[in-house]
């Protein structure tokens, strides 16, 4: 815990989220001389270098998780100056999820301050021991962007809407290497899954699709996906558990 | 809605509702069963561990800065009540030394 505190308070000019800010950090490193990476190391010695690299980002993943954790708790017990940074390190995060799922920037600014209020509101209801706190955060942001697309959906029932490929939201490589024991194991599950139905799985989840615009567009009725989709959500599970 | 009677059937509407992708009615009757229920609760709970490596999915995107909005929803109404709180107490301890001083002229 102490490590990660002055990971935490290392890293902390500029924790806006993902992978930009890690590779920042990372290249600070770099500046400082604390990582020492050849230009042109090969073999064995790069692979090892690699690993490290790993490493380095899992801590960084870990500090920047403590400390959000933290400011999260922080606003909880009513400490605005927590909450204040906390709106200062999330916002990019918070944004990203509702600029993915409402596609539509000035309703995602809005719904940035709904959902940050709410997260103000609520912080006392965020339990560490059932998830990281940037997890519940993004969980109220989703809920919020869902709930504005079904009340859009109701109004424009016909709207043309871009598609994207499933290909799209598939994770890459890259990420995988970053991520933790828990994550690895569902993309592998998913991996096992039907391609069609683990695309359908993501694209729900990333953009807030719904059982009709499902059916749009993997082309199958309508009263059909929703069996179809059930199926593969059973089977994610037993392989997420077992 | 299907009667979530089986557990099954209430641990796949648990995952069709942290998946986002029910309609609105039987969402909201969904969301009225998380509320009642707290079987549902932990089932939906549970689907949310299971769901959260796909938040690496999202990109982050660079927000205007929220601070000066959520200060003046959030937390300047409060102070202005501290505001008015203190000038009121000021108030009354100004005019309580004004009695009390001429109380004193009284006396001498």
């Amino acid at each position: 815990m102490d490590a990660d505190k002055y990971n935490a308070d290392k890293f902390q000019v500029s924790f806006v989220s993902g992978e930009k800010v890690l590779d920042h950090c990372l290249s600070s490193h770099y500046i400082q001389g604390e990582l020492t990476r050849p230009i042109r190391a090969q073999g064995e010695t790069y692979q090892k270098m690699q690993r490290n690299d790993d490493l380095n980002r899992a801590e960084i993943v870990k500090a920047r998780s403590a400390r959000i954790e933290a400011l999260l708790l922080g606003s909880a017990r009513g400490g605005q100056k927590d909450f204040k940074m906390l709106v200062e390190d999330c916002s990019a995060t918070i944004h990203g999820v509702l600029v993915a799922m409402l596609r539509d920037r000035e309703q995602a600014r809005d719904a940035l301050q709904v959902v940050f209020v709410r997260i103000w509101q609520r912080a006392t209801t965020y339990d560490p021991a059932r998830g990281t706190a940037e997890g519940w955060m993004i969980g109220i942001a989703r809920n919020h962007a869902i709930d504005l697309l079904r009340v859009r959906k109701r109004r424009a029932e016909t709207q043309p809407e871009d598609h994207h490929d499933l290909a799209d939201t598939a994770l890459t490589a890259e990420r995988r290497l970053i991520v933790r024991d828990d994550v690895r194991k569902m993309l592998d599950c998913l991996d096992k899954m039907e391609p069609k139905k683990a695309g359908a799985v993501r694209m729900a989840y990333l953009q807030g699709l719904s059982y009709a615009d499902l059916a749009d567009r993997t082309g199958i009725p309508l009263n059909t996906v929703r069996t179809w989709l059930r199926r593969g959500l059973a089977a994610l599970k037993d392989c997420v558990d077992g | 809605m299907a009667d979530p009677s089986t557990r099954d059937e209430l641990d796949a509407l648990a995952a069709e509702y942290v998946l986002g992708v029910l309609d609105t009615d039987i969402r909201r009757e969904a969301a009225a069963l998380i509320d009642r229920d707290g079987t549902m609760r932990v089932l939906v709970a549970d689907w949310q561990q299971r769901f959260s490596p796909l938040d690496a999915g999202y990109d982050p995107v660079p927000a205007p800065d929220l601070w000066p909005a959520l200060d003046r929803q959030l937390f300047a109404p409060g102070r202005r009540r501290n505001r008015v709180f203190w000038l009121v107490v000021a108030g009354l301890a100004v005019a309580l030394v004004v009695k009390v001083a001429f109380w004193i002229r009284l006396l001498f």
